[in-house]
């Protein structure tokens, strides 16, 4: 048996460390192992680090590196192809169902809020995810990982804006604008910074680059900018002046039904009242469910509120008490024009989903004709 | 690349044996209490009289990532300045042992019925 020398062994410890090895496990077994061949070979050795080279090749195809490479796959990849597969389909999965829903979208099928939410949630909870956990196994470094990290949540931060954009749940513009001058602002340059490092990633990290940038100046080309000022001052002003109109219309027919003491005078003067005093609690019961206040109708109190909670109706035939409010004013108006109008269950109809705004004004158009209607023998 | 178990053999090609390694290295420490690398291979070597022959590329990172899993257990020995592993099975090893012997059991039933094949009954022990 061949008797392997201390000088020996240190001669092949510092070639196995030189080829690759680094763990000091593997590196004292792949040492015994060679040992334990050299010792047992056939016949004498006349050259030892020939004898050791040529036993060491027996280790590996290419190089001996190759077994560290294969235990570090062995132990941090155990579900690789399987956590690979997964994060292929769960991508796959979340981008057709988000097109699926799209088209549903378009095509006003139902089921198109869950088409969306699931392929979101999938893209953004479970693809991008994984895609970031096998990305870190394949050990990246330095700025990699740190590109890599803050790629994975801008990513997830632009698919949250785009879900809370679409669920109308508050901060989805923030989310959005962070992830995208985020992108801009941070991750493009270190990118560019990283990818110059190696001359022949230039010209892709360029185009990449250009990518971003060109999708994100046409995502915020899609946007509409804040309406301007003057253009929200418009339905206030409008229905100030209605408003004004209204009023003094409503002194003058005042003053012109107090002036005749007749018997038909004094029934007109009290169908003009009641009609009034119903007109007003409709607007008051508006304005309150608006502005949120027990006061009374004021549409200077309008003016600096939101213009887009004017849009959406307030009054909602779910809501008794406005419903009978409103009946309480089409029985104005029948006594006024002795059930034969056509107006009255008109009102009822429209006045549910317009917007705001036009409801005041069409509640005073509504009294004024029947004002009109009471002064036609005047 | 990945986890692909490489054999030397004469007569049964790698394909066919894949997957194996793992079992043999746990029947093999089951039945023989504690061994070390070369003692392994040189075991499979002998009992197969030669046609199987386990490359060292492919027991090392195998024996490194089943101690990390808690299958087997060593202790090392001091041989001047070498160091000596040995590999024995631990509890949960036993247990994976049994489980693995079967499946492969299962699965030659299996092929032997499927190919039409006069293969005797098979025993495990």
């Amino acid at each position: 048996m061949y008797q392997i020398s201390s000088e020996q062994i240190d001669y092949m410890l510092q070639q196995i460390t030189l080829q690759g090895i680094s763990d000091e496990g593997l590196r004292d077994s792949i040492l015994d192992h060679v040992c334990c061949l050299i010792e047992n070979s056939q016949g004498p050795i006349d050259d030892f680090e020939h004898c050791f080279q040529s036993y060491l090749k027996q280790f590996y195809q290419k190089n001996l590196e190759e077994i560290e490479v294969e235990a570090h796959l062995l132990l941090n990849f155990k579900n690789y192809y399987q956590m690979k597969k997964f994060m292929l389909l769960s991508g796959l999965a979340g981008a057709s169902i988000l097109a699926i829903g799209n088209l549903f979208k378009f095509m006003h099928w139902p089921g198109t809020a869950m088409l969306i939410l699931l392929g979101i949630l999938l893209l953004s909870m479970v693809f991008i995810p994984l895609l970031f956990f096998i990305k870190l196994k394949e050990n990246p470094v330095g700025t990699q990982k740190l590109l890599l990290s803050l790629g994975t949540l801008l990513a997830i931060l632009f698919c949250f804006s785009v879900l809370f954009k679409i669920m109308h749940w508050p901060y989805a513009n923030m989310l959005g604008n962070i992830s995208v001058f985020g992108t801009i602002l941070v991750f493009v340059p270190i990118y560019l910074v990283n990818s110059f490092k190696t001359k022949d990633q230039q010209t892709n990290a360029l185009i990449t680059v250009i990518l971003i940038v060109a999708s994100a100046g046409m995502l915020y080309s899609l946007m509409a900018p804040r309406v301007s000022h003057s253009l929200q001052e418009i339905p206030w002003k409008v229905l100030q002046q209605n408003e004004q109109s209204s009023q003094q219309f409503k002194a003058y027919s005042s003053q012109i039904f107090g002036s005749d003491s007749s018997e038909n005078g004094k029934q007109k003067l009290a169908q003009f009242k009641l009609l009034s005093t119903h007109t007003d609690a409709l607007k008051n019961y508006l304005f309150q469910s608006i502005v949120k206040t027990n006061e009374n109708y004021q549409v200077d109190a309008l003016k600096d509120f939101n213009p887009n909670d004017l849009v959406m109706s307030s009054l909602l035939p779910t809501d008794q008490s406005q419903v009978k409010e409103l009946e309480a004013f089409e029985q104005a108006l029948n006594q006024i024009y002795g059930n034969q109008s056509k107006d009255v269950t008109w009102a009822k109809d429209k006045l549910f989903g317009m917007r705001n705004s036009d409801v005041f004004m069409v509640l005073n158009d509504i009294e004024k004709e029947a004002i009109l209607h009471l002064l036609k023998d005047k | 690349m990945f986890v692909e178990v490489k054999y030397k053999t004469m007569l049964y090609s790698s394909e066919l044996i894949k997957g194996t390694l793992r079992t043999i290295i746990l029947k093999l420490l089951c039945d023989q209490q504690k061994m070390y690398g070369y003692e392994i291979t040189q075991t499979v070597k002998d009992l197969t009289k030669g046609r199987i022959q386990l490359t060292e590329g492919a027991l090392y990172p195998t024996l490194h990532a089943m101690e990390s899993e808690g299958l087997l257990t060593t202790e090392v020995e001091y041989i001047g300045k070498r160091v000596r592993k040995y590999y024995s099975v631990s509890k949960q090893g036993k247990a994976k042992a049994g489980e693995k012997i079967n499946e492969f059991a299962e699965f030659m039933e299996t092929m032997r019925v499927l190919l039409n094949l006069d293969l005797g009954t098979l025993k495990v022990q």
